[in-house]
């Protein structure tokens, strides 16, 4: 009787999975069956691990538009800007930004390393608008440059409001930001792009 | 398992070989009593439809033009004289289902297969899977108990309050420390279950931790998850998950289910039994409104009786006895899909009270999410997961325009054989997005000449006289509700080509494979054997992979 039932089905009763009908099945089997029981307890250790305290950045993974009322897509491209079909660290690449509508954004660039990390702006005199950016078909352009490491490399574009303030002298200037990201106040997007070894 | 969890279990049920060889006895008798009369009356006992008579006509004349195949192990496990009964099992009390397996691998006398003898077999397996429908789909849902925690139910109130006012957001770190865990570890099941390297679990688990909230919020034209979630969670109330939603649906609701259920697939084929004096479609469909409205429990009736002329058909073909129990839950799982769908699209309002008086909501929220985050992690799996907070989790049934005839005989069989063309061509994956957004989100050549070429000219959308591009609302509409089962039907005929050995001879291999079973209405392929092989393997593989729920009888 054992092998009747595979690893999907019993990680699905581990994990609750089961309506009551199927779980009661796996029951009955798992109880009878001290071989199905040590194969349980071998697949329980790889489904309890808990989920790791979020980030203060509450930045969804790539394709998720996150904002309260108003959202925005980025479209990373890759090639064309250099004429080189593949990235490489440290190449130029172009993200196109969709105007999430009023009021008038700022731009605050991201990237995720070991947590995400302000990479834009760093001084006060570095803040820019959205709409001081190139104006072209498939939105707003924004110029970056791949960091070093090859591989998935995470960026996000959040736009807050333009009058919110950012304390570059407190000790956590994006403290606002972080909090209005995570009530939706603060619009945010996430793309990843792939880099290749140099 | 958990203990001290919100949602108390009850124990498992088991009984002795005395009392399994008395129902077992009991069972036979009346099987066999059965067959000799040819009666209806009294075959179905067990099911919810036993008591409407003309539900039982349309049984019986299934059951009795089926003319099922079971093998001489099924015809002894079922038909053997008490007395010969093999000794025993060494565990001595197990459930019924597993005595019964037990019969399987032991049989007793051998018995005479006659058209006599595998009717009665045929009638003591509804009889033993009425029993088991009873027990796995309706009073195991009955026998949990939701234990009340007033703390976290008063969170989970207020939680679900935000997700109906508009405004989740402020609820958001709550309801991931309240239920964020229990998804992960649906994910990481999953995850599990497929193998996927260590690494690749946490860049899931890392993503899952900021898409969850987003996939309750939704996005795009789909339902939000959080009303997915919500109809699963009216699921948990009593009597059971199918009278639970029904009782939710609005007034319209039950005419959006009768118009799926006559007009797609295999239901159409039931619709049109359970009403045989009515030839159209439409005039059914508000017959099955007629007697829903007012009367929702009437629902288990009829989704007993597609259940059992679901079983009638499959019987009907050789080989395929043993695959009972999935049938059984397979049609059922399809069926509440499409129910939970009807009542997720009919609008936040209409779950709103409902919600809102449920005691022990954290214990029944927690308990819908389990099962929504496992449906939703294989969902994900399947597309890399790319966290699209675009689709659903609960498939819907499409609507095609009232005008367009539904598909039905030979066209459906066309289709089934078109879909089977997909599958060997290795465009499951493309057809399913298709069927779901219109689009392939790629410009894939092989699905073009199948779309172009292959798939029936009679299938198409009528033309209006214009010279528009060709529209297919009609196939999607039916593909939306069918297409598991027809490629639960193309199964057998996947098997015996992933099975065909290389070398010159192939093409004969598959065409006699194929024989009796392919349409007219699709030309036979002329080359790519070899890809079929390995796709048709794929697609078994993949079809298996994606079974949510064990198959007692596999």
């Amino acid at each position: 009787m054992s092998k009747r039932l595979t690893d999907p089905t019993l990680l699905a009763w581990i994990a609750d999975a089961l309506e009551p009908g199927p779980a009661s099945i796996v029951a009955e089997s798992v109880s009878q069956d001290p071989t199905l029981q040590a194969r349980v307890a071998m697949l329980q250790a790889r489904v309890q691990e808990p989920v790791a305290t979020p980030s203060l950045w509450r930045i969804p993974p790539p394709g998720i538009p996150s904002g309260r009322d108003q959202r925005f897509q980025i479209h990373a491209q890759t090639a064309a800007v250099m004429g080189e079909q593949e990235l490489r660290p440290g190449d130029r690449f172009a993200m196109h930004i969709d105007n999430p509508g009023p009021p008038p954004r700022s731009v605050v660039v991201l990237r995720k390393l070991e947590d995400w990390t302000v990479v834009f702006p760093v001084d006060p005199e570095d803040l820019i608008g959205l709409s001081d950016l190139p104006d072209e078909d498939e939105g707003r352009r924004l110029d970056l440059f791949a960091g070093p490491e090859a591989g998935a490399q995470r960026w996000a574009v959040a736009l807050p409001a333009a009058d919110q303030e950012i304390d570059f002298d407190a000790d956590n200037p994006w403290d606002g930001i972080i909090e209005g990201i995570a009530d939706g106040s603060v619009p945010v997007t996430s793309v990843e792009i792939e880099v290749l070894a140099a | 398992m958990p203990t001290g969890a919100p949602t108390v279990k009850p124990r498992v049920t088991l009984v002795s070989w005395s009392d399994y060889t008395a129902i077992y006895t009991q069972r036979r008798s009346r099987a066999l009593e059965l067959a000799s009369s040819a009666d209806p009356a009294g075959c179905f006992d067990g099911w919810r439809f036993a008591a409407h008579q003309e539900l039982c006509s349309a049984a019986w004349t299934a059951l009795s033009t089926a003319n099922p195949t079971p093998d001489a192990a099924q015809l002894s496990a079922s038909l053997s004289p008490p007395e010969s009964l093999s000794a025993p099992p060494s565990t001595t009390s197990l459930s019924e289902r597993q005595h019964h397996q037990h019969l399987l691998k032991h049989p007793g006398a051998e018995v005479a297969d006659t058209a006599t003898n595998r009717l009665a077999w045929a009638l003591s397996e509804l009889s033993r899977l009425g029993a088991e429908v009873e027990l796995r789909e309706r009073q195991s849902w009955n026998a949990l108990t939701y234990r009340p925690m007033p703390e976290r139910d008063a969170q989970t109130t207020e939680l679900w309050a935000g997700w109906f006012s508009g405004n989740p957001w402020t609820g958001r770190e709550a309801w991931d420390a309240l239920f964020l865990s229990a998804v992960g570890r649906s994910f990481r099941a999953v995850a599990a279950a497929r193998s996927l390297p260590d690494h690749v679990m946490e860049r899931v688990i890392g993503d899952l931790r900021e898409a969850f909230f987003f996939r309750m919020l939704g996005g795009g034209d789909g339902v939000p998850g959080w009303v997915e979630l919500a109809v699963r969670v009216l699921e948990t109330c009593a009597p059971g998950p199918v009278e639970a939603v029904a009782t939710n649906l609005p007034s319209d609701g039950f005419g959006r289910v009768a118009q799926c259920a006559s007009s797609r697939g295999g239901w159409s084929r039931t619709v049109r039994q359970v009403f045989p004096a009515l030839p159209e479609q439409q005039a059914r469909a508000r017959a099955m409104v007629g007697q829903l409205t007012g009367s929702p429990d009437r629902l288990e009736a009829l989704l007993d009786l597609h259940v059992v002329l679901r079983l009638a058909h499959t019987w009907s073909e050789s080989g395929r006895v043993a695959d009972s129990w999935r049938v059984v839950s397979q049609n059922r799982g399809r069926a509440r899909g499409r129910l939970r769908a009807v009542l997720a699209g009919a609008g936040k309002d209409v779950l709103l009270d409902a919600v809102f008086q449920l005691d022990a909501p954290y214990a029944r929220t927690l308990a819908a999410l389990k099962r929504y985050a496992w449906a939703w992690a294989w969902q994900e799996l399947a597309s890399d997961f790319s966290f699209d907070i675009g689709r659903v989790v609960t498939r819907p049934c499409i609507e095609a325009a009232p005008e367009l005839a539904p598909i039905d005989g030979a066209e459906a069989d066309a289709l089934r054989c078109w879909v089977l063309l997909v599958v060997l061509k290795g465009r499951l994956e493309h057809l399913e997005r298709w069927v779901r957004t219109a689009g392939t989100g790629d410009r894939d050549s092989t699905w073009a000449r199948l779309i172009s070429d292959d798939l029936p000219v009679s299938l198409r959308d009528p033309r209006d006289g214009s010279k528009r591009a060709a529209t297919y609302h009609r196939v999607r509409a039916e593909l939306s509700a069918s297409l598991p089962g027809m490629l639960d039907d193309n199964r057998p005929l996947l098997h015996e080509v992933a099975s065909l050995s290389p070398g010159r001879k192939l093409r004969g291999k598959f065409e006699t494979a194929i024989a009796g079973t392919w349409s007219n209405a699709v030309a036979l392929p002329k080359s790519g054997f070899p890809t079929f092989v390995k796709n048709a393997n794929l697609a078994l593989h993949r079809l298996a992979s994606i079974e949510e729920a064990p198959c007692p009888n596999d």
